[in-house]
Parts: C-alpha cells; sequence; structure tokens
C-alpha cells in the first residue's frame, strides 16, 4: 500500500503507541487491519518491535523527574 | 596544540551528563541510592576542581574520570569494612579508554559478568546515540521508555499535549533506530 508521509507519521505514531501498550482500541485494530496490507509499516513495525526488545535488554538507567530536580537544587546550592 | 578547547558550564551538567553518570554508576554499583550519591559526590569534587580543568578533554570526559575514582573509593571502602580486601582489577569495560573497576573477586559468576558487559555495552550505545539529540526530546523519551512514565504527568511537566508527546517520541526512536542501526539492529 502506497500513502503519503503525513498518513505514514500518523499509522507510526499509533505503532509507537503500542509499543508503550497505549494505543486505544480503536486503534490498535485500524494498525492491525492496515499492516495485513502495507509492507512500509510492517517493515517499520518489525524495526520498532526489534528498538524496544533492544532498549530492553540494555537495562538502562536514568533519574526520575524527582531526582533530577533533587539533584539540581543540590547542585544550585554548592555553586551559590 | 590546541588548549582550552572545552568549557565547562556547571548549571548545566544535570541537564546534560546526570543521566549519562547515573547509568554509568548504575553499571557498576547496581543500587540507585549509591548510584546517586556518587553522582552527587562527583559533581561536587567536580565543582571544587573545576580551576584544574583545562578544556583539553570533554566535559563529558572529565566528569567520568572523577566518577570513576568515586566508584572506586566506594568499593575501596567496602572492602576495607568488610576487612577484605581481595580486589580484582575489571577490565572489560565498555568503553576502550582503559576503563576499569575493582571488584570484590568472591563473584564468579562469568555468564551474569558476560552479559553484562554485553548490556553495559549496549547502554553505552544508547546513551551515545541519545547525546546526538535535542536534550529535552530525549529525556522526555527516556522518562517515557525507563522510567515508564504516565504521558500525563510528562505532558504536564513539559507543557506539552499527548500528541506533541507522540510526535517527541516517534522523532527520538526513528533517529535511535537510525543511530543503531548498523551495530545493534541489522
Ligand atoms: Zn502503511
Amino acid at each position: 500500500m502506497n500513502h503519503d508521509k503525513e498518513n505514514f507519521h500518523q499509522l507510526a505514531c499509533i505503532c509507537d503507541k503500542c509499543q508503550y501498550d497505549e494505543a486505544s482500541f480503536l486503534e490498535k485494530v485500524q494498525f492491525k487491519l492496515h499492516l495485513m496490507f502495507c509492507e512500509t509499516c510492517k517493515d517499520y513495525a518489525a524495526k520498532n518491535n526489534r528498538l524496544t526488545t533492544l532498549i530492553k535488554q540494555a537495562n538502562i538507567s536514568c533519574l526520575s523527574l524527582e531526582e533530577q530536580k533533587e539533584l539540581k537544587s543540590y547542585l544550585k546550592d554548592k555553586i551559590t | 596544540m590546541a588548549k582550552n578547547l572545552y568549557t565547562i558550564t556547571p548549571d548545566r551538567w544535570v541537564e546534560t551528563h546526570s543521566d549519562y553518570l547515573f547509568n554509568f554508576a548504575m553499571g557498576k554499583v547496581n543500587d540507585r541510592d549509591i548510584a546517586k550519591d556518587l553522582i552527587s559526590e562527583t559533581f561536587l569534587a567536580a565543582l571544587k576542581a573545576k580551576d584544574n580543568f583545562k578544556g583539553e578533554a570533554s566535559e563529558r570526559t572529565w566528569l567520568v574520570a572523577i566518577l570513576k575514582r568515586k566508584i572506586i573509593d566506594y568499593y575501596r571502602k567496602i572492602n576495607s569494612n568488610k576487612g577484605k580486601a581481595e580486589v580484582k582489577v575489571n577490565y572489560f569495560s565498555a568503553d576502550n579508554d582503559g576503563d576499569w573497576l575493582e571488584e570484590r573477586i568472591e563473584n564468579p559468576d562469568y555468564v551474569t559478568i558476560e552479559d553484562n558487559i554485553i548490556n553495559n555495552e549496549l547502554s553505552e550505545a544508547i546513551y551515545a546515540c541519545l547525546d546526538k539529540i535535542n536534550p529535552r526530546q530525549a529525556t522526555i523519551f527516556k522518562l517515557k521508555t525507563i522510567e515508564n512514565y504516565d504521558t500525563e504527568v510528562i505532558c504536564n511537566e513539559y507543557n506539552i499535549t499527548p500528541s506533541n508527546l507522540w510526535v517527541i517520541i516517534h522523532r527520538v526512536r526513528a533517529a535511535l533506530a537510525d543511530c543503531l542501526k548498523e551495530k545493534w539492529l541489522s
């Protein structure tokens, strides 16, 4: 299936939402149906799944919003 | 010889380096509170030593060097506290600039160690890719993807709409996939 850039972008965002389990029921159905006919999106979805797996596998750590704020105020205190 | 190529900006350290340093520390100590303490100590030591910063290496490299010292000190303290000074030097690390870490010898779980090496290498690669992205967007991505924040919380914090958020997530994922494709996603 051919679709324009904007349409693809919309579908790609649904695909991304699926990675976070945040797509609505309707979006999921719409996307799954679309995947049956569209190689571009199928390819994108497969890559997206691999990226999610890779990120999980990396076991990355980052600071939470609260921890960032704490650290910022700690540093601000020490700078002044 | 190029001198003073780099400058330091302490007021941007948290934004620019704290996640990277925290991830690095977590890879070595695997304890959130200890890792956070190590970052605070690193920033404090860096502030005290900032006049010695020659600008020949990047701010990141300089901060990582200080953090590595802090991690070593931490393990030294643990080992001396336990009355066991048995330490070994572990050369298996993500970067190749002679990175090393003293580690207690009574942990010969090689499978785990090997897994950790790959994971460290991968997380380093992911962070290297994220460094090329707009820091605000990278942080939003990390909060959503790594810290599993609710969309609503991030939107409130950054004053964006959910559709803005998904556009950002899409951009970062696309950039990340592109950056990782050769080595990790092929
Ligand atoms: Zn499609």
